[in-house]
Parts: C-alpha cells; structure tokens; sequence
C-alpha cells in the first residue's frame, strides 16, 4: 500500500523520510502515519515535524529508539483503551505509585514515554490541533505583549515551552516539573533549539513549594495524572498575576499508565477551572478518531485558555 | 495441535478481521500489503489471536505481528510447538 506523501523526500525532508522508512520497515502497522498527517495537514506540519525529529533525534540510532518507543507506547496504550473501553474506569492509583512507576523510572521516561509524547503531539491529530489551537488563541495573544515572562508547569518534553520561545524572540519563560528526567528531556529539548538562554527549568513541586505569579501561564496534560485537580487548579490561580492568562489543558478517556483523575467529558474539566477561580475565555477539544460505535468513549484532548 | 492448524487458524483470524477469503492469507500477507493495516486494526488482530489461541502476547511480540510468517512463528512459540522446519 503506497499513499506516500509528495512533500517527503529524502532530499526534501531527510529526518521525515528517515523516520517514515523506520516505521514501515519495524512497525508496519503505523507506516501510513507520516503521510496520513502531511497530507492532513499540509506543508506546515510537515516543515515541523522535519525540524522537531531533526534536531532531537539527530543521530539514526536515535530516531530508531524514539520510533520504537513510540511503538510500543502505542500497542500499550491501545490494549490499556480496549480495557477502558469494557471497564469505563483507569487503573486504580495513587498519585504516588504513578510518580514510582514512571516520572522517577528514568529508564522508561527516556526510552518511551517522552520520546512518544513527543512524537504523539504530531502524529495524533487531536495533539496536533491542539497544539495549532495553542498557537492561535493563547502564543498569538502573548505576541501583542511584547517582552514576557512566562510558566509552564509539568513541562514534560518542553514541546509547548519551546513554541513560545521559538514564536516569540523576546519571551523568556521557566519550566517546573517533578520529574528528573522530564527536566532533562526538556532541557535537551531547548537546548537543540538553540533556546536554553531564555529558559530555565526547575524540580519543583508547585502544590508543595508555591511559584512566584506570572502573567502567562501553561499547563498541559496534568490535571488527569492527579488525585485532586481542584486543589491543583488552585494552586495555578494564586500563581496568575492579576489580569494574567493561562493555557490549561486536559485528557479525557486516555487510559495511560499514569493518568488517575478520569474526565469523561470537557464540561468536568470546566467546572474544575471555575471552582478554581479561572474564568473562561474559550476552549478547543478534540477527539483521536470516530468511534466504532457512539457509545464507546475515545480519547480526547481539552484545551482551554483562562483568565 | 499440529503446525497446520496454527496455520489455518491464523489465517482465518487475518480473513475475519480485513474481510479477505482465507485462501489468499498467505507468506505474502503484512502491513505492507493489507488495505488498512493500521495500528486500531493491529490490535484487532493481536486480541482476535490471543481470543482464538488462549494465549497472551507480551508488549514486544505485539510489536513484532505484522506479518503471516511472523505471527505463525510467535504463536507456535507461544503454543510451545517446535519451530518449523
């Protein structure tokens, strides 16, 4: 089967070709994922994605490794969905058996967790649009401001911290997480964009250790890996400056190893940020694919901008 | 169970679920060669194989069924039957 998308080459594209070949050659059941997304969505996603893999998995035995684990943090995911799909509940967790089992396993952080988060916000079209709302209705907003400041919190691979620095030349911005290896994923992460003076990264626990306020905040995809995401919300509140703007967001029906607060729809998560004190500017959700049948729950992302 | 019936089990398994006859499920049979073989469909196949054999694969044979031959030599293995010859 051969759909392949005339924007990759080998000469155009090098790192895109390179990554294309690897799946269809080691994990044919995603061959067809490069050229479904540039085909999807066009010279922009493609110009992208070939810069991302370009500059984080520069070497080949690099992008092979990150290809292999994005495999099999997909085959996991979809057996981990199968079951949600049956039980309509996650896996029973603390907060810290999932910090154990994977923000302090540095071995699984490295090989397969963020190299996929990573790559799933450009293969997943749901992450990619999400990340394209990003753009338009929050770093469009923080380029009217000029020189800023600006949070995120539970960086992860540093992907939504590296846009804005990349958008905005005069943003400077710093980046907590509890995870070592999510601090030194995304410290690589910036640092091959060339970006690590204006951004820091610290091991911090914002719940325990309260951040100084910022203007521009960003939280992505945390909310669902905590027990108690009001108290969480809260604590991002007192952390907006007065007439600040925050970029939070969440997964819905996503039953990953690690995800324990279950929102089943995105009016939940909005009822979270009011009870915190946000108040709603607008919101984006998207779903992974059209279900088999309209019952079955299918991961979705919401991404709202707060005031 | 014999090497022959793993063979023709497979093979219906991968005729059930692409909607092929099952005489054309053969060596030649892949991800590069299936209409759909995507990774929603690839997991149809590994359940529809773990249902038909009672058996479960771990996270790295998942990986590694994406082909007639392969899948009859991971399930045989799985089975405990000797490798072909």
């Amino acid at each position: 089967m051969d759909a392949s998308n005339n924007a990759i080459s080998s000469q155009a594209t090098p790192n895109l070709s390179a990554f294309r070949t690897i799946l269809r050659n080691r994990h044919g059941f995603l061959s067809d994922v490069v050229d479904r997304s540039a085909t999807t969505f066009g010279p922009r996603w493609v110009e992208e994605f070939e810069e991302t893999i370009g500059r984080l998995f520069p070497e080949p035995k690099m992008l092979t490794l990150a290809a292999n684990g994005y495999a099999l943090f997909v085959v996991r995911l979809l057996r981990a969905q199968n079951q949600f799909e049956k039980d309509r509940r996650y896996q029973a967790k603390s907060y810290a058996q999932a910090a154990e089992e994977v923000y302090f396993d540095n071995e699984y952080m490295m090989s397969e967790y963020l190299p996929a988060l990573l790559l799933s916000h450009y293969l997943w079209p749901h992450h990619y649009r999400q990340m394209r709302f990003f753009d338009a209705a929050f770093v469009s907003q923080m380029k009217l401001q000029g020189p800023l400041q600006f949070a995120e919190v539970g960086v992860g691979t540093g992907l939504y911290s590296r846009r804005v620095l990349q958008r905005i030349p005069t943003a400077r911005g710093i980046g907590f997480d509890i995870s070592p290896s999510s601090a030194a994923f995304a410290g690589t992460h910036v640092r091959a964009f060339g970006l690590q003076d204006r951004y820091e990264i610290l091991l911090q626990d914002v719940l325990a250790d309260p951040m100084p306020s910022h203007e521009w905040l960003i939280c992505v995809e945390v909310l669902e890996h905590l027990e108690e995401p009001v108290i969480f919300l809260k604590a991002l509140r007192d952390g907006l400056a007065p007439g600040g703007r925050a970029f939070i967001t969440a997964a819905l029906n996503a039953p990953h190893v690690d995800h324990i607060y279950l929102y089943e729809r995105p009016e939940q998560v909005i009822d979270h940020l009011r009870s915190a004190g946000f108040t709603l500017e607008q919101y984006f959700v998207g779903a992974a694919y059209k279900p088999r049948t309209p019952d079955l729950p299918v991961p979705t992302v919401a991404a709202y901008v707060v005031t | 169970m014999t090497g022959n019936d793993v063979e023709s089990r497979v093979r219906s398994v991968l005729a059930e679920v692409f909607g092929l006859n099952a005489q054309d499920v053969g060596p030649d049979t892949s991800t590069d060669t299936v209409e759909g073989w995507d990774s929603l469909h690839h997991l149809t196949v590994v359940l529809s194989l773990e249902e038909e054999f009672e058996i479960q694969f771990d996270d790295q044979e998942t990986l590694s069924l994406v082909n007639f031959p392969l899948i009859i030599a991971v399930v045989r293995e799985r089975l405990g039957l000797p490798e072909k010859s």
